[in-house]
């Protein structure tokens, strides 16, 4: 299978696995405001249920997994903000220049940032850094923001080649 | 160098890059980065090294937020609404309510816009979803192109307006207001832009009545249909926005719950019909919020590396403290912060425009009023500061409206320009023409009268 072929098919699961984490909000949310719900209506029987604990710990971790997940997929729909005002009116070879650095650019940043995870996950095991609530271990879940860092210099290195994949659909 | 005169440079490199189409995120990043070097080499307390070690969390810190857990499931919630077919339903609906009425079904694409803008909180969104829905109903029905085009792009842009809303979210966490607050605040503003849109609907077609053609009444049982449609996406959507206006949910659960609704109706309509959610449309939403997600963190995380070097730089605090000493008429300076972002609306993404704006004018709004404690009675505005937050928050979100479908390069009119190719330019700016003249009288009333944003606020 061609490389390009497996970094789309790659960035495209690494995506929905961040919708489905997003998913799993949901339902860890339904379930806490239908135990709040509950819980209002035991009270007036004397009685009590909980929400699901630590809630907001949970949120907070799963949506750091699911955000930073979603970042490749981005970069290979070429879905980040610009203003394309100016560069409309530029001739073919400036505006090929212009999508080339800014690939570039994006290969430093993706890098980097993988890097510099790479040792924030190490210091925080160290320091043993971990949700308020819930106690989870914090660097858990870092691995995963390192991987979406990853795939994602891959997706900007492909592109400094052959730019990013128009056309309809999400 | 002074370390303004950095700022100042810095400032300059950023519009510069933006403007040569770097994504707008990279181009804030960049500008932190090498402007904080730069910063380094000209004053002795700042440390390059140092600063760097930031990068081993930074990232992770600026999307592992709870606060911050609402932009994504907004978006999923708009996109699910789009692929479950929620905004055909209220659209159809709306337009079976209205249809009687010359001109009511450009009335009814008025009110599904924001319906739709409610649960997308995207302009852009807004314009593009509404206009695959209502743009080939309008021209079946043989109103004016530029009519047609024209009230899909102004009802477009009450996605951002109409709470709850993404924009709204992201201002309140800049200037650490109330989001429960900015939604309430933005309830009458958003409600005062659909009547004034449906005035300029009733007028333009009662002027000229060749607009919009007299339609056929539907049958009962076609109206019946439309509006038993209606009925979940009515309560749907209001389930979220009386719950987040009563202070029932906050902003996090409204938007989970949101969600739950709609793949739970989106699985009943497919259970007993061909409609509704299947594995493939929710992929598509999954994919379409991964896209839109991560464009607004990172432009969040680059907007918090690119606050840190402005803050570095004391350009903020120099102005306040300019702004502070000049005798200043803070109405006018207003005015001028508001043409400025009218100006950059009509091209920038309006989140980045808040997230690099709002920390420039801010300060300045605040010295100007009379500084961060001063009282009602004493403030220049008549406000506290905390009022102050609500009403310039929905006064510049207003303008930052108004730019999309500002001549000539709002991006709404692109937008629906995208989806009806063969009209021109000149037509749809002309059929928006009416709508922006509204908008700015809008703009006026609540300048001139604060308590449209801020009297629900103060009551709920």
């Amino acid at each position: 299978m061609p490389f390009i072929t497996l970094l789309r098919r790659a960035v495209h699961t690494w995506a929905l696995f961040g919708g489905v984490l997003l998913l799993g909000i949901v339902i860890v949310t339904a379930v806490n405001a239908a135990g709040f719900a509950a819980n209002m209506i035991a009270r007036a029987f004397g009685g009590h249920v909980s929400g699901v604990p630590g809630y907001e710990d949970a949120v907070t971790m799963l949506v750091g997994v699911a955000a930073l997940s979603m970042f490749p997929y981005c970069q290979w729909r070429g879905g980040h903000a610009a203003v394309d005002v100016v560069m409309q009116l530029a001739p073919g070879w400036a505006n090929r220049a212009v999508c080339t650095l800014t690939s570039i650019l994006m290969v430093v940043v993706a890098v980097v940032m993988a890097v510099m995870l790479t040792q924030g996950a190490i210091e925080m095991r160290q320091d043993s850094v971990e949700t308020p609530v819930l106690g989870w271990p914090v660097w858990v879940f870092v691995p995963t923001a390192v991987i979406s860092c990853t795939l994602w210099a891959f997706v900007a290195a492909v592109q400094v080649f052959v730019g990013p994949e128009t056309g309809d659909g999400p | 160098m002074d370390r303004e005169l950095v700022g100042i440079y810095g400032l300059a490199a950023l519009f510069i890059l933006i403007v040569l189409r770097i994504p707008v995120a990279l181009a804030m990043l960049l500008t932190g980065v090498v402007g904080t070097f730069v910063l380094s080499l000209v004053s002795p307390f700042i440390k390059f090294g140092p600063y760097l070690l930031q990068f081993k969390t930074a990232l992770w810190n600026s999307v592992a937020n709870y606060d911050l857990s609402v932009v994504p499931l907004f978006i999923l919630m708009g996109y699910l609404a789009a692929e479950t077919g929620l905004s055909r339903d209220l659209f159809r609906g709306l337009s079976a309510l209205t249809r009687k009425v010359r001109g009511g079904v450009a009335m009814a694409t008025i009110l599904a816009c924001a319906g739709f803008g409610a649960v997308s909180g995207s302009s852009i969104a807004t314009a593009s979803t509404m206009s695959r829905v209502a743009l080939p109903e309008l021209r079946k029905l043989h109103y004016n192109e530029g009519l047609s085009t024209g009230v899909l792009a102004a009802g477009g842009t009450l996605g951002i307006l109409i709470p709850p809303s993404v924009a709204l979210v992201i201002y309140a966490i800049v200037v650490e207001a109330s989001i429960i607050e900015m939604f309430q605040a933005a309830v009458i503003p958003g409600l005062l832009a659909v009547v004034f849109f449906l005035i300029v609907i009733r007028f333009k077609v009662s002027r000229n009545p060749e607009l919009a053609p007299a339609l056929a009444p539907m049958t009962d049982h076609d109206v019946r249909a439309a509006l038993v449609r209606l009925v979940p996406v009515g309560l749907i959507f209001g389930a979220i926005i009386v719950g987040l206006g009563m202070g029932l949910f906050t902003p996090t659960p409204a938007a989970a719950i949101g969600v739950f609704l709609i793949l739970v109706y989106g699985g009943f309509l497919r259970a007993v019909s061909a409609e509704g959610l299947t594995l493939a449309r929710l992929k598509n939403a999954l994919l379409a919020t991964a896209k839109t997600a991560s464009m607004i963190y990172f432009i969040l995380f680059a907007a918090d590396i690119l606050k840190g070097f402005f803050a570095r730089t004391n350009l903020p605090a120099a102005l306040s403290e300019w702004a502070a000493g000049a005798a200043l008429d803070p109405t006018m300076i207003l005015i001028v912060m508001l043409l400025i972002l009218i100006v950059l609306g009509c091209f920038m993404e309006s989140l980045s425009m808040i997230l690099v704006i709002v920390p420039f004018f801010w300060p300045v709004l605040v010295q100007l009023n009379g500084g961060d404690f001063v009282s009602a009675d004493n403030a220049a505005f008549g406000m506290t500061t905390h009022d102050l937050r609500i009403w310039f928050g929905i006064l510049a979100l207003v303008v930052v409206e108004l730019g999309l479908i500002t001549p000539p390069v709002g991006l709404n009119v692109f937008v629906i320009k995208s989806f009806s190719p063969s009209t021109s330019l000149g037509t749809i700016f002309k059929g928006v023409s009416s709508f922006f003249a509204i908008e700015l009288v809008r703009v006026g009333l609540i300048v001139f009268v604060p308590a449209l944003a801020l009297t629900l606020p103060r009551v709920l």
